[in-house]
Formats: C-alpha cells, sequence, structure tokens
C-alpha cells in the first residue's frame, strides 16, 4: 500500500518537473517574443541611421564639391592615376606565396 | 407511518409554471447564444478585430537610380545613388480633440521647433481652429524634428488630459538628391502631392516618367493591436513593402560635373542663352554624361513649372531639339560618297573619288539653286583633307552631284535613313525624342511646296534642308569612331528589383552585343578621321579644340536658328563632334551652344562660330575627363607655346599639318 502511494507519488513528481520545465522553456520563448518587436524596430532605426548618414556622406562627395577641393592649393597635387599604373590582383591571388602575378605596374596586366 | 403532504393544485401549478418558464428563459439564451456566436460570429469576430486591432501601412520605397562607377578601371566599384528615397514624418491634427486653451502652446511649440515662413504659420493657425478631425499641418519633417515633436506631445497630451491621438505622425518617403541639380534635365522629379487613390508619386518628366512603372513600389501593411499589455501581437506583417525596381544608369557623376561644369563656363563667357553636351562611347553606346546649361534644380521643380521661360530648361533639349546641323554633317555626306565609292568597286568600277583628288572649288553653281554656294574664302582647289579642314561648302556639294548622278536622289536619301538612322528615333531611353526630318523626293510640305526639289542634295551636303537631333549626331560620329560598326546610344546597364528580405532580382542587364552591323568600312572611317584631325591643327576651323596631350578628330559647325519659319542672321547655334584619343577612341563628345554672342576674336574668328565657341568647351571637357579615365596622353608632346612639354617637331601631325599647309599654298597661291 505505502509502495502503491510511494510510486504515484514519483509519478505525480515527474509529471510536475517535466510541466515545470515545459513551462519554462515557454516562459523563454515568451520573454524572446517580447523583446523581438522592440529589437526590430531598434535595428530598423539603425538601418534608418546608416542610410542618412550614407546620405549625409554623399552631400558631401558631391562631384561639385570634389571638383572645388580639388582646385584648393592643399589638394593641387592629387593627379588621377593612368590606367597602367593602376596594378590589379585578382581577388585572393595577392596571399600565395607565387609572385608571378606582382610585377612592376606598368608590366602588370591590368584586368 | 407519516402521512404523505399533499400538495394543492396552485402550488403544484405555480411550480409547473416557474419550471416552463425558466426553460422558455434558458431556451432564449441558447438561441441568442445561437444567433451571436453560428450566424453572425463572423461579422462579431471583424468587430472585435476592429475594435482589438488597426493596420498600419507601411510606405515603400521607390526606385533609385544610380550612377555608373564601373567606368574606370582598377577603381573600386561602390553603388552611388544619384537618387534616393530618405525617410520624413508628416504632422497631422485632430483639431476637434485639442481644447481650445491648448491650441496656441501646441502651435508655440511647434514653431518653436520648425522655422516657418509668416504665412506657413498662419496656416497652421487656421488649421487648428478648423471643424475637421484629421489635417496635415507640416510635410517632409526630418526624423530628429519628429522625435522630439512626439516626445513633447506625448507628455503635453498626458499632463494635459489631451487624447494622444490628437496629433500623430504619418511616415513617409521624400525624394532627395545628394548631388542637388546634377543630371537635373535627364532625371527629373516627382510631385510632392501623391496620387491619391493609389499613393503613388507623379514624376514630372525625364526618367522618374520613362521609368515610372518600373519605380512605382507596393505599401505592406502590419495589424497592430490597440492594447499596449500585449506586444506579443505586435507588428504582425499583413504583406511586406515592395519597393520599386532600381535603375543603374551609364552616366558617371563625375564626368556628368566636369562638362556641366564647363558648360556654365562656356556659357557665361559667350553670353549664350545655353548648351548642351552628350558623351558617349563609340563601342558599347553608353551615354557617360549628359549635360545641360542652364540647369534644373529639381529641388525647386514647381519655381520652373510656374514660368513659361524657366520651362524650357526642364526640357532635354539634346534629345528632344531637332536642328539643322550645318557643318557638323559634312563627314557624314564624306562617309556617305565612301558608300558610293565601294558600291563602284563592288561592280567593278572606279570609285566616285579619291581622298587626295584634287578638285575645282572655286565655282559653287549647282543645279536648282538661284545663288551659288558659296565657302568662308575661296578656295581654287582642294581635296579632302583641306575640305574638311576649311569646312569647304563646294567641294562636298560637287561630291554629292557625282553620288547623285551616278545612283540617283533616291539612292542618296536612303543612306541618311537607312545608313545612320536620320529621321528616325534613337530609342534613348528618354520622353519625347525628336525625330528630326529627312526631305522625301515626291512628298510635299504642309504648305503645298515639294519637300525634295533639284536644290535639294546640295543643301543636304552641307548640314541644310534637314532636321536631327544631337543624340543622332553623337551616334553618326560613334559609327565613325568606333571603325564603322554600329552602335546604339543608352543610358541603361541594368534594372534590378530587391526584396524585402535582399535577394536582387535583375529585370534588365545590357549585354555587349558580338553580332553588331557592320555600317561603314575600316578604310573609309580611317580616311575620315585622317581628315577631321586636321580640324583642331594650325589651319582647322576649331584650333582651339586642340586638347593639349592628346589626339583628338572633330568637325565644327554654325546654324542660323530658324525662328518665325526663316533663318536669322543674329542668332546661330554651334556645334563641335569630336572624339578623342582619334584612335582607340574612349569617348564621342558633342557640345552645342545656343545663341552665343556676336562677337570677334582677333586671330581665331567670329564667336558665333563653332570652332570658336563649342570648340573650347569640348576642348576643356575632353582633357578633363580623359584625366579623370586615366588614359595616357597619346600626344605627349602636343603642348602650348610656353610648355615645357612642347616639342613641335614630335608633336602628333605635325609633319601632316606642314604638308597641308604647303599644298594648299602650292594650289591656291
Amino acid at each position: 500500500m505505502i509502495g502503491r502511494f510511494f510510486k504515484i507519488g514519483i509519478c505525480i513528481a515527474t509529471v510536475g518537473v517535466c510541466f515545470y520545465l515545459y513551462i519554462e522553456q515557454q516562459n523563454e520563448l515568451t520573454k524572446l517574443k517580447i523583446k523581438l518587436p522592440k529589437l526590430v524596430k531598434e535595428v530598423s532605426q539603425i538601418e534608418e541611421k546608416n542610410k542618412k548618414l550614407h546620405y549625409e556622406i554623399d552631400l558631401f562627395e558631391n562631384p561639385n564639391n570634389l571638383l572645388e577641393l580639388v582646385r584648393m592649393p592643399e589638394y593641387l597635387y592629387l593627379r588621377h592615376p593612368l590606367v597602367n599604373e593602376v596594378l590589379s590582383i585578382p581577388e585572393g591571388m595577392a596571399l600565395k606565396e607565387n609572385t608571378k602575378y606582382i610585377t612592376t605596374p606598368i608590366e602588370s596586366k591590368v584586368q | 407511518m407519516s402521512k404523505k403532504k399533499h400538495i394543492d393544485f396552485s402550488d403544484r401549478f405555480r411550480l409547473v409554471s416557474l419550471s416552463f418558464f425558466n426553460f422558455f428563459l434558458f431556451c432564449l439564451l441558447i438561441i441568442q447564444f445561437y444567433k451571436l456566436q453560428i450566424i453572425e460570429g463572423e461579422k462579431w469576430t471583424k468587430e472585435g478585430q476592429i475594435q482589438h486591432h488597426h493596420v498600419v501601412i507601411e510606405p515603400f520605397m521607390r526606385g533609385r537610380f544610380f550612377s555608373n562607377t564601373s567606368i574606370k578601371k582598377g577603381h573600386l566599384e561602390i553603388d552611388q545613388p544619384l537618387v534616393m528615397d530618405v525617410p520624413k514624418f508628416h504632422v497631422y491634427i485632430d483639431p476637434e480633440n485639442i481644447p481650445l486653451k491648448d491650441k496656441d502652446p501646441v502651435q508655440k511649440k511647434i514653431f518653436s521647433l520648425l522655422y516657418l515662413p509668416k504665412e506657413k504659420k498662419e496656416k497652421v493657425n487656421k488649421d487648428f481652429h478648423r471643424k475637421c478631425r484629421s489635417r496635415k499641418i507640416i510635410s517632409w519633417l526630418d526624423k530628429d524634428l519628429a522625435d522630439e515633436l512626439r516626445a513633447w506631445w506625448m507628455n503635453y497630451a498626458l499632463e494635459n488630459k489631451i487624447p494622444k491621438n490628437a496629433m500623430f505622425f504619418i511616415k513617409d518617403y521624400k525624394r532627395s538628391y545628394p548631388f542637388k541639380s546634377l543630371l537635373g534635365q535627364v532625371l527629373h522629379t516627382v510631385r510632392e502631392e501623391k496620387e491619391s487613390n493609389e499613393d503613388q508619386n507623379c514624376p514630372t518628366g525625364g526618367l522618374e516618367l520613362y521609368f515610372n512603372e518600373l519605380l512605382k513600389g507596393k505599401a505592406g501593411s502590419k495589424l497592430m493591436m490597440h492594447s499596449p499589455r500585449h506586444p506579443l501581437d505586435a507588428g504582425k506583417v499583413i504583406s511586406y513593402p515592395e519597393n520599386g525596381a532600381d535603375v543603374y544608369l551609364t552616366i558617371n557623376h563625375y564626368l556628368q560635373a566636369i562638362a556641366e561644369e564647363e558648360l556654365e563656363k562656356g556659357v557665361k563667357e559667350l553670353k549664350a542663352k545655353g548648351a548642351w553636351a552628350i558623351m558617349m562611347d563609340p563601342y558599347t553606346g553608353e551615354i557617360l554624361a549628359l549635360a545641360q546649361y542652364p540647369f534644373f534644380d529639381v529641388t525647386n521643380y514647381s519655381k520652373y513649372f510656374n514660368d513659361p521661360e524657366k520651362m524650357e530648361h526642364t526640357r532635354v533639349k539634346a534629345v528632344m531639339d531637332a536642328f539643322e546641323p550645318a557643318s557638323i554633317f559634312k563627314p557624314i555626306t564624306l562617309a556617305i560618297c565612301y558608300k558610293a565609292n565601294e558600291e563602284r568597286e563592288r561592280k567593278g568600277l572606279s570609285p566616285i573619288f579619291t581622298r587626295d583628288e584634287k578638285i575645282a572649288t572655286d565655282k559653287g553653281f549647282f543645279p536648282g539653286r538661284p545663288f551659288p554656294l558659296k565657302d568662308g574664302r575661296k578656295h581654287n582647289f582642294l581635296n579632302m583633307d583641306l575640305a574638311i579642314q576649311k569646312s569647304s561648302n563646294i567641294y562636298v556639294a560637287k561630291l554629292v552631284n557625282r553620288v547623285i548622278n551616278e545612283f540617283g536622289v533616291e539612292w542618296y536619301k536612303n543612306q541618311f535613313h537607312e545608313v545612320f538612322g536620320f529621321g528616325k528615333k534613337t530609342n534613348i531611353e528618354l520622353p519625347s525624342e525628336a525625330l528630326g526630318s529627312v526631305p522625301t523626293p515626291g512628298k510635299k510640305h504642309p504648305n503645298g511646296k515639294l519637300e525634295w526639289s533639284l536644290a535639294t542634295p546640295y543643301s543636304l551636303a552641307i548640314g541644310h534642308n534637314i532636321l536631327v537631333n544631337s543624340m543622332q549626331m553623337v551616334r553618326a560620329f560613334g559609327i565613325i569612331a568606333n571603325r564603322g560598326m554600329e552602335v546604339n546610344p543608352t543610358l541603361i546597364k541594368k534594372i534590378v528589383k530587391r526584396s524585402y528580405d535582399g535577394l536582387d532580382k535583375i529585370i534588365y542587364e545590357k549585354k555587349n552585343n558580338d553580332n553588331k552591323k557592320r555600317i561603314l568600312s575600316i578604310r573609309s572611317c580611317d580616311e575620315l578621321i585622317h581628315a577631321m584631325k586636321f580640324t583642331t591643327k594650325l589651319g582647322g576651323t576649331a584650333r582651339l579644340g586642340d586638347i593639349m596631350g592628346y589626339t583628338e578628330a572633330g568637325k565644327s559647325g554654325t546654324s542660323e536658328k530658324i525662328i518665325d519659319g526663316k533663318y536669322s542672321r543674329d542668332h546661330y547655334l554651334s556645334s563641335f563632334v569630336g572624339f578623342a584619343p582619334a584612335n582607340n577612341p574612349r569617348f564621342v563628345l558633342m557640345v552645342v551652344i545656343d545663341d552665343p554672342v556676336k562677337d570677334y576674336i582677333p586671330g581665331y574668328g567670329k564667336t558665333y562660330h563653332g570652332g570658336v565657341s563649342a570648340a573650347p568647351i569640348f576642348r576643356e571637357i575632353g582633357r578633363r575627363s580623359l584625366q579623370y579615365l586615366g588614359v595616357a596622353p597619346d600626344d605627349p608632346f602636343g603642348y602650348p607655346y610656353g610648355d615645357a612639354r612642347r616639342n613641335p617637331k614630335k608633336a602628333d601631325w605635325a609633319n601632316e599639318v606642314q604638308d597641308i599647309i604647303n599644298l594648299y599654298k602650292k594650289w591656291n597661291q
């Protein structure tokens, strides 16, 4: 009789623990669900801010603005490089030990 | 034994009646329950949803335009937008829910945040006193200001017990231009007021109009619960916003800025009405720059559309205006003569003309012309190189005379249409392209006169009696510059549609066409380029077009404007079209000046001539563009007097120029 009660007690305890764990998990999920909309809103706000910054950078990098800057005495030394002065290295090749791809600029094949 | 209690009939009756009555009430309840839950279930669910949920519209972004940043070899290709949608907010109020005592403090706060003109403040004040439930008072507010105003309002509404939704903010996207008026006429803009039924922007013209169907998007919607205690259901997406497709142009913003700057400088120096320029890659047909001055500031579009004089500055004149090309047409005439040569060679006959042939050009009498054709100066004899250098009318007219005597007028006229596409659209991606006009034998004008008369071929030879738009001219010169292959101008590199999850779908991508038709032979193009190189050298009509350090080939032209149906002696269209470097050109460039001042520069000539007005602008745009593109100077000794790099003996074309000067003296003195 006592044994039977003991067994029932263990079963109830086991069910109770499982139930508790399940509810705990559901609570965790619910916490995340509550956090998600806030995170989504934060991410979209950061994206919007990013776009705004890009826009402000573009305002500064307006070619008319750059053409004015190029005429200033402190930037007069700048010039556009010639095509044959630009060295193009295929992606990934620079890391290889084989240096046949890296030659003097005039000799290099410009892509 | 207990006695049974006897229940009276009246008690029994009362009991039964009450039971039946209760049962009846219970049945009514069941019926009502059935009616509400089953029959009208959908209706009340909907009502409940309306009460507990509301749908928030998520605005979409209209498609953007991007510059061509892959134009320079070895340059990092970062997307550079020319136009984009920037998030802004509209402020709405519910005037009936704002008590009278609070109207002034709220207005005061709004005016303290925004610097509004007096008329606008009066309008806002009127809106606050209207009898309505929703009124837009401020448009296009920046996010920072909107957040500040919203935060202040929330506190104020709470303190003064005003419903919070008496002021609300609607998010929207505004068309913004980081590069201001750059490429204004080509891009155009959209009106601030949207189409109310579809919430779409209304384009004002240009590419915004041409690609409107692709640039349009679709708003999304989200389901939001009224109760703030159920944030789990907040923001359930019903449909995602669909942004418009992005259009990648062939135009490079830096080259465009160079062209616009030089045009502005040139127009101001020449006191002209305006100017435009087209730069095109002769091999791919990609338009690298399409500039026009006066500029069109798209951020103040209403200023232009409310003023008939300013409105013409919103049109892309390079595409929409047709004009008589005059002398810049002569290389085209010669190209047609070369086609005639090839026809003769196919039949085993001798050519109509050769480049070195000495042709008498002292007399300009041609059939059908009441007056003789004249050159700028009298020349006794010229060959093709000299004819282009001196821009001789009589020389080209004589060659055309030979062509029509051999092949007839129909053949000659067909070359304009079939070979060069004059009188046909180039199909450039802009609205309202002018077809131009080529006279047709046998056809009549609206006034009853024949389009084609005896004298017409000789007018056509020198670029009169024909109307072309600048894009058609650039295309024709592009064919010569690329050694005779078909080329079609285009503004579009690709069109991409981005989905909400960041995936790109390419709707259109320009592919290299390997099956291009050959229009002219390589030999004829080489000889034409050879002749056109003399234009910008000593003795040529456009010495001011010589790009220092580089070779170039081109032709200048000056045409009288047609005003009230007649040629004007005081108003001109001056042009120069050429390409650089002369061999393996990087671009074809055409510059047109509208109505330059009538003046004279000693040593150079009349300011309204193409060689004096348009050629220097060509030179400057060409030089700066070649430097930007990193093209190595192919005439490293061709610099002006005083420049340390100059070497007149080693400069390109130095010997050829001397030879031709000697030849001219020999034939004409």
